[in-house]
């Protein structure tokens, strides 16, 4: 514990890592600021162009293909569907919420309304005898989308919250700044917190750093718990920062509105506080393993652009190992990036699942500290040399 | 408390820089360690505190030995201490987060960081930050960090470098009273004279090992020491036994001279030269020169 409190006054009082903590918090606490500067398709935007879908289906099948008792149906559910996209526009762009206030039983209900539309698309992917149902799909959705659509709809209805007009919300901000901070990001930072760690007391202050009686495996881990608590602090103080900025620059939203999550074969819809809890928590598990080999690589390397390219690397080996298949999903290599997990970016592999990043993460630990346990083994000499014990 | 080193070898790819070196130190003492630069110093230091590879030999505290495993360093590490480089203490840390920094490490029971700052004179400038130090204050805050650690063994290399005769003297008469902690101490310093004031013995590192030991206190043989240039050696009336050494300095035997025959001698070497005449055994620094220099001859001059 002593020579914890004198690793960690190492470490905050080192200049490059001041200015890597301020802008490290900068960059998050103002990431709301900056996002409101972008121009995101609105869903007012979007159900405009599928409006527009609609009244190029009428003009594009040919008439007589709606005169079966098929096409007549799918007539009807293509005419509702224009109605109800109509009705949409309407709620959306009144930005009240799921409806219009003294215009309920005109408007009727936007979740409502957006079931029934996502069940009559299913409609037309079972009307196999309707003669123009291919040129008809080309203008729907995927099945999957509608499928993953309807889910959405289902968890606005039971959770009752509203559809959130406003890809700015605080809600939706926080949602794609956890994913980039998810992302290469955490790797970049981790990489360079702990790619000095060491490397300093060596070229440095190697007599006042060698010799003291704690193994390196100790203070190597003693190092890398301090620079991962420094930088999930901040992060986390800049994620909540951000937050509230943006909360002040919006008041639409819900930190319950649902997001999609890949569990295994299929997508299911979570709150986006349950899914900053859970891509937080695993984003914290990975990045403490990317400090800690940052870490122990700026022991083995004296330069720090050496190591910093050696970790960011490890962030594209997924890329290689879904190169492999269906055994992919075994391989803990293919777990360094959590957002595809999430995403279901990597779902061709089949049975990439969140369990399995947990496991990997797990074994990604023991295989740092394996590998690490034999580099420790060697003498750090003051010409920068890694020398094998020989007596 | 012992520190025995046996049959301790050390290469530098094909160069041996140490061979076959043993000795044994009991507590309670402190050893001088001579030698020219390059001579392996500093190498005997880090070879026994591992921080290089030994390629043969054993280290050996209490007759126990300390092999290379991780465990065995480790609490080799608790045992000795290193004295730090001026050069790479932390700038932007003070004196007394230094002194506490090594406390903490190695003594965390101990509270003594006031006494240790109080007797190297340090309270005036300690709470600064390092940066701040002029050469001679780092020099003593090393000393006062070695000091805070308290290790039952500790290597002083090159430990009066940069100070002034005061503080020569300071730290010369703090390593006397450490010593009779029980500890070990041994001081690599080209300041020879100033190591007869407080070490037990001198180790003269030479050809790869311990070439030549001497106990000052063993040492009890006199001679009248002084300087004279070879053209003037004929005024003296040389005795077997006598050493010309390298720069003139010449140390012959007083033990089978009258005190008459002590004076005149005295009074001759003055006469040639304006530099210090004096009476006692030979020092550090006769050896240093006798050992590394080689003796001249004086009889066929």
């Amino acid at each position: 514990m002593k020579l914890f409190k004198w690793d960690f006054l190492k470490i905050i009082r080192d200049w490059k890592v001041r200015i890597l903590l301020v802008s490290l918090f900068l960059f998050l606490a103002s990431y709301s600021a900056f996002y409101q500067d972008r121009s995101p398709a609105l869903p007012l935007d979007e159900l405009r162009s599928e409006y527009e879908d609609t009244q190029q289906i009428f003009h594009a099948i040919p008439q007589n293909h709606f005169e079966t008792k098929t096409g007549q149906k799918v007539y009807d559910k293509l005419a509702r569907q224009q109605s109800i996209i109509g009705m949409q526009r309407y709620i959306l762009g009144e930005q009240e919420g799921n409806t219009v206030e003294g215009l309920e039983n005109v408007v009727s209900d936007y979740v409502d309304q957006g079931l029934e539309l996502a069940e009559n698309r299913l409609y037309f992917y079972e009307a196999d005898d309707f003669e123009s149902q291919e040129l008809l799909l080309s203008f729907m959705p995927s099945e999957q989308d509608i499928k993953n659509e309807l889910k959405f709809l289902t968890y606005l209805k039971e959770n009752n919250v509203d559809i959130d007009w406003n890809p700015l919300s605080p809600s939706l901000v926080l949602f794609n700044l956890i994913n980039i901070v998810s992302g290469i990001f955490i790797f970049i930072i981790a990489a360079i917190f702990g790619a000095d760690r060491f490397s300093k007391d060596q070229e440095s202050n190697w007599s006042i750093s060698q010799g003291i009686p704690y193994s390196w495996a100790h203070q190597w881990r003693q190092r890398t718990f301090i620079s991962w608590g420094l930088i999930w602090i901040i992060t986390l103080a800049g994620i909540g920062l951000s937050y509230f900025f943006s909360t002040l620059l919006a008041d639409s939203g819900t930190l319950n509105y649902p997001v999609p999550l890949y569990a295994g074969e299929e997508t299911v819809y979570i709150s986006i506080m349950e899914y900053a809890a859970i891509a937080l928590l695993l984003t914290m598990g990975l990045s403490y393993i990317i400090v800690k080999l940052s870490t122990g690589l700026s022991w083995v390397f004296r330069n720090i652009y050496l190591t910093i390219t050696i970790v960011v690397a490890v962030f594209y080996l997924p890329y290689v190992f879904a190169l492999t298949g269906p055994a992919a999903s075994w391989n803990p290599f293919l777990y360094l990036q959590i957002i595809p997990v999430l995403e279901g970016s990597w779902g061709s592999l089949k049975d990439v699942t969140i369990t399995k990043l947990i496991i990997s993460l797990g074994i990604l630990y023991i295989i740092v500290e394996v590998l690490f346990y034999f580099i420790f083994k060697l003498i750090p000499t003051r010409t920068g040399k890694l020398e094998r014990r020989r007596n | 408390m012992s520190l025995t080193v046996r049959n301790l070898t050390i290469n530098y790819g094909t160069n041996t820089v140490l061979k076959e070196v043993n000795f044994n130190i009991p507590d309670n003492t402190i050893i001088g360690l001579v030698a020219p630069n390059g001579t392996g110093k500093t190498t005997l230091f880090n070879a026994i505190i591992r921080f290089i590879p030994i390629n043969s030999g054993e280290i050996l505290i209490d007759d126990k030995v300390y092999k290379n495993t991780t465990g065995d360093v480790k609490a080799l590490h608790s045992k000795i201490t290193f004295f730090p480089d001026q050069a790479e203490l932390y700038e932007d840390f003070s004196g007394v987060e230094h002194i506490e920094m090594y406390r903490d490490i190695w003594n965390p029971g101990s509270s003594n960081i006031d006494a240790v700052i109080s007797r190297l004179n340090m309270k005036d400038y300690v709470k600064n930050k390092v940066k701040t130090y002029s050469l001679g204050m780092r020099q003593r805050l090393c000393f006062a960090m070695m000091i805070a650690a308290d290790t039952k063994i500790m290597f002083m290399d090159e430990i009066m470098n940069g100070l002034d005769p005061v503080n020569v003297e300071l730290v010369s008469s703090v390593l006397q009273e450490i010593k009779e902690d029980g500890k070990i101490i041994i001081v690599a310093s080209h300041l020879l004279e100033n190591l007869d004031d407080y070490a037990d013995q001198i180790y003269f590192l030479n050809e790869q090992s311990i070439y030549y030991t001497y106990d000052r206190e063993e040492s009890h043989r006199e001679y009248v020491k002084g300087y004279i240039s070879e053209d003037k050696l004929k005024h003296l009336d040389l005795k077997a036994g006598t050493l010309y050494l390298d720069g003139d300095r010449i140390c012959i035997p007083a033990d089978n001279m009258s005190e008459k025959e002590v004076f005149e001698t005295m009074c001759t070497l003055k006469q040639y030269s304006r530099a210090e005449v004096s009476l006692g055994a030979l020092g550090t620094h006769e050896h240093y020169l006798r050992i590394y220099k080689g003796e001249r001859s004086y009889e066929t001059v």
